[in-house]
């Protein structure tokens, strides 16, 4: 392909500009406003920005990197599996790509040149690999009926109903990826999915086959929706938008989307291993059979990477709420605003969707002798760490196929390890707020003298984006001051 | 900070600005706000606000009648919905930063904001909300955008009660990247339970 070639071509030249720049003189005259305003545009000419050549090499530079790295979608094959086309381009996001780039990587995969399969196809794939393995839905033989009445031909036209409804919005989450202003798009998204997810309850198994009722387009759509959720809220803890005394709510409601994900993702393993027995048993289809088995690991990786986010989130969680009770990230005193405003403003693109409920306030600053005092609090935020870092263990084992990273190898073990270190670090924040608590506090609720105490010996900091292990795992250092007695 | 900063003026005014100030004042206006700002402004932009908002702007001024800081705003409905109130520009002169001038006219700007009431809606046409004019207020919110690097700009507005809504990647003209903050006024959901007649506000 041209373009390929072209700017493989061009990332070989990287490190080369800027050599024999000396050499050159500057011709003004090159891109003057005259030639601005004949340019195909009918945007009044802007003010042009002066920028220095190196500057400008360096943006070039970067530029080639960005795109160099987007190459290796197509060289490792990542864009054949949904799920890991999707892992790909979060993780080249994290460079914060220029536009150039990823309007090219954008145009590579769904545009003329479509690298990736067709929306539909990765759609299907998509919902094959989650809910749909070897279920006699998506048997092709369905699309060979021709008679009306036949219930092979009516469900291969309700699937395909549904694949024209959704592939609009699927497109919008890979892209969604690579324009990272999430609020907007993601809102569309979660409300157009949410609505697919109540058309799609027609599509029902034969109740007589199965046990339980199943809606595999319902749970599929809801679980991609769930999952958009926790990533908008990690993008906020990783551009820095919460406010020291939100943590405790952000992580509450982070912590609140991944179990219901971990709910539903059992659910499905449930009917999953149903029909994995019954393959087993009528049809004695090897092959079938280890389909299953490989859709059945990827739903207990899945698992296990949300109780991992699930079970830090909480510890965060039930950490920060202890500060907040203590006063120690600040934020009371605020003349033009109350919690509940603040509330209403953070919540608002999760409002309207129904499910996961949202309550209409939670409070988050004192429920801390609600459930036991500082110490068990303490205990909490300790005993989920437990359970994470036993997670994160799992997930350091699994490999590209299992999880679907292939491409990024490197990059996931990064996430894995800062995942790791991010729990240990909390688990050091943990400890130094119990040893004061133990030594100045009292358990004593309306003792607010050792309250005081307890806030004059203990320094939060709250680490900006940059130095944090993880961007989206935001673990205060806590030291102890000297006690004013 | 630097130690060698003048302490600030002993008698400082706090003064509403009005069009008839505009030969008095204007000039001062766009010398402090060019020099504290990066984004370049044309007397246009100045005329814009200053016209129809003249009265949401406040300045702080000294003995001698010197401008050492401004605010300027404006309110107007927000996608036919409720009325958003839009912080503009707030510049201090530098030497007198930190002593809480800026806080105050952010203060008096948002007072000005939200007691803009009755009278408020009576200058809104009709036709623009597409409803008969309602003698009560609408929710009531505060917008506006800075530098992510402006932590003294951060503080005034966090200080008071302003979130963090958005990050805005290279919002700005020299490729700097904005934080869009908000403050609600009033409760959303008190306002849509009482306006039946509006439809549901589109999520912004």
């Amino acid at each position: 392909v041209d373009m390929k070639r072209n700017l493989t071509t061009l990332c070989g030249m990287l490190g080369k500009f800027g050599g024999t720049h000396n050499l050159g003189r500057p011709v003004k005259e090159a891109f003057s406003e005259k030639v601005q305003r004949r340019l195909a545009t009918t945007v009044p000419p802007r003010p042009m920005a002066e920028m220095s050549f190196r500057d400008a090499v360096t943006k070039l530079e970067k530029m080639l990197q960005d795109i160099h790295a987007a190459l290796l979608v197509e060289e490792t094959g990542a864009f054949k599996d949904p799920c890991n086309l999707v892992n790909f381009l979060q993780f080249w996001n994290v460079r914060e790509p220029l536009t150039f780039a990823r309007a090219t990587l954008q145009t590579w995969l769904f545009g003329d040149l479509k690298v990736a399969p067709s929306i539909e196809k990765l759609l299907l794939k998509d919902v094959k690999g989650l809910v749909l393995r070897e279920d006699k839905l998506l048997d092709p033989i369905n699309w060979t009926v021709e008679v009306p009445a036949d219930p092979r031909h009516q469900i291969a036209r309700l699937i395909d109903n549904f694949r024209q409804k959704a592939s609009m919005d699927y497109q919008n989450m890979y892209q969604s990826f690579n324009r990272r202003s999430y609020l907007r798009k993601a809102e569309a998204i979660d409300t157009e999915l949410h609505e697919l997810s109540r058309e799609n309850w027609i599509v029902e198994e034969d109740p007589e086959s199965e046990p339980i009722p199943y809606f595999p387009l319902t749970y599929w759509v809801y679980h991609h929706k769930v999952r958009q959720m926790e990533w908008i809220v990690e993008l906020g803890f990783e551009q820095d938008v919460y406010a020291p005394d939100e943590l405790a709510l952000m992580y509450w409601y982070l912590q609140h989307l991944t179990a219901s994900r971990v709910e539903h993702l059992k659910r499905i393993r449930l009917f999953l291993s149903n029909r994995h027995e019954r393959l087993l048993r009528e049809d004695r289809n090897t092959e079938k059979a280890r389909n299953m088995l490989l859709t059945l690991g990827y739903n207990t990786n899945l698992t296990a990477e949300a109780i991992a986010i699930h079970s830090l989130a909480f510890s965060l969680f039930t950490l920060y709420s202890l500060l907040n009770y203590l006063k120690l990230l600040g934020g009371e005193d605020r003349p033009c605003s109350s919690d509940r405003l603040r509330y209403q403003l953070r919540m608002k693109p999760f409002f309207n969707i129904s499910t996961p409920e949202l309550p209409a306030y939670v409070d988050v600053w004192d429920p801390v002798y609600a459930s036991g005092g500082s110490q068990e609090q303490c205990n909490k935020a300790e005993d989920a760490l437990k359970t994470a870092k036993e997670r994160i263990t799992v997930l350091k084992s699994l490999g590209p196929q299992e999880m679907k990273y292939v491409g990024n190898e490197v990059e996931y073990q990064n996430r894995v390890r800062q995942m790791l270190r991010s729990c240990i670090a909390t688990g050091l924040a943990i400890a130094s707020v119990r040893a004061a608590c133990a030594k100045y506090g009292s358990e004593d609720k309306a003792d607010s003298l050792h309250k005081d105490v307890l806030r004059s010996v203990l320094n939060v900091e709250i680490p900006n984006p940059e130095t944090r292990y993880a961007a989206q795992w935001v673990v205060p250092k806590i030291t102890q001051k000297k006690a004013k007695s | 900070m630097s130690n060698d900063k003048a302490a600030a003026p002993a008698n400082l005014r706090y003064v509403q600005y009005d069009p008839s100030k505009e030969e008095l004042y204007m000039a001062a206006i766009r010398q402090l706000i060019s020099k504290d700002l990066s984004e370049p402004y044309s007397i246009y932009v100045y005329r814009y606000f200053l016209y129809t908002w003249g009265h949401l702007c406040y300045m702080a001024l000294d003995d001698a009648d010197n401008l050492t800081g401004v605010v300027v705003c404006k309110l107007e409905p927000h996608r036919n919905g409720p009325l958003r109130g839009y912080i503009a520009m707030l510049a201090t002169r530098e030497e007198y930063r930190g002593k809480g001038i800026g806080t105050k006219l952010e203060r008096l700007a948002i007072d000005a904001m939200n007691a803009e009431d009755a009278d408020e809606v009576s200058h809104i046409r009709p036709q623009q909300l597409a409803l008969p004019v309602i003698q009560y207020s609408f929710s009531r919110q505060i917008v506006l955008e800075t530098e992510v690097t402006n932590t003294a700009s951060l503080r005034v507005y966090e200080r008071l009660g302003f979130l963090r809504s958005k990050r805005l990647h290279r919002y700005y003209l020299d490729g700097n990247t904005a934080f869009r903050l908000v403050l609600y006024l009033k409760d959303p959901a008190e306002w849509q339970s009482r306006a039946g007649l509006m439809q549901d506000p589109p999520s912004a």
